[in-house]
């Protein structure tokens, strides 16, 4: 039981860091040429669509109250990514705003 | 202060869009279609999956979700900084719950309203940190 939980907590993990990932290429593809456009948004999309069924998958197996709350994660993911990887400037009072929408998500996730 | 980029999808919609504030606007406009999008769903949702694709509330809210995507990546494309748009999208919650209210006269808990709170205070915080 907790081997299933702590497997189900990487899969939501995983599910989450594929969102981010599909930002990341919708990001690329809007600032592109219409070629990188079209590729960008189908595999943002394709990224999304693997998210959500690894996301419902997971909801159908476990009736565990955080699995809902994990959304909020994505905002955090997606900005930390960004950052770093395509070197945004993220201002500290932006942390903290990325933090609390973060939080918010999660107590409604988790209500 | 105009500052018109290079671009062919800006161009495409002939809005000079100076990469301005109105970013947020509009970003609030696709969270609020994607919210619509979920309520569309959730009608349109049936016991049997089959059902579910044939409903007219699923096409409706498909429609919808694709129209929201268009809105934010054209959002992205007049701000491309993620760490600043996508965070505003967080605002579908927010719209979830004014539908939820007023559409299906449900009562929030104390919990759900708190983290709305917490939505709104942040999406504020990140307004201020808008990328020049």
């Amino acid at each position: 039981m907790k081997q299933d939980k702590r497997i189900y907590a990487g899969m939501l993990l995983v599910s989450t860091l594929l969102g981010a990932a599909g930002q990341i290429s919708f990001k690329t593809g809007v600032t592109s040429d219409l070629q990188g456009l079209v590729a960008g948004v189908a595999l943002g999309l394709l990224a999304y669509f693997t998210s959500t069924i690894i996301y419902f998958y997971v909801l159908s197996r476990t009736h565990l109250s955080w699995a809902y709350g994990f959304g909020g994660l994505a905002y955090v993911f997606t900005s930390l990514i960004a950052f770093f990887v395509l070197n945004e400037t993220v201002p500290v009072l932006r942390w903290a705003g990325i933090g609390i929408v973060a939080i918010g998500t999660l107590l409604i996730g988790t209500s | 202060m105009l500052k018109v980029k290079k671009g062919w999808l800006r161009s495409l919609f002939r809005v000079t869009v100076s990469g301005g504030l109105e970013v947020i606007p509009i970003t609030l406009l696709s969270a609020a279609i994607a919210a619509f999008a979920q309520y569309q769903y959730k009608k349109g949702a049936a016991k049997s999956v089959i059902k579910m694709f044939k409903d007219k509330n699923t096409l409706a809210g498909g429609v919808l979700y694709a129209l929201s995507l268009a809105i934010y990546l054209y959002a992205l494309h007049a701000t491309p900084v993620l760490s600043f748009v996508y965070p505003i999208f967080a605002s579908t919650f927010i719209f979830v719950l004014l539908i939820s209210m007023f559409v299906l006269k449900e009562k929030p808990s104390v919990r759900r309203i708190a983290g709305i709170l917490l939505i709104i205070a942040g999406i504020t915080l990140i307004s201020f940190t808008f990328p020049v």
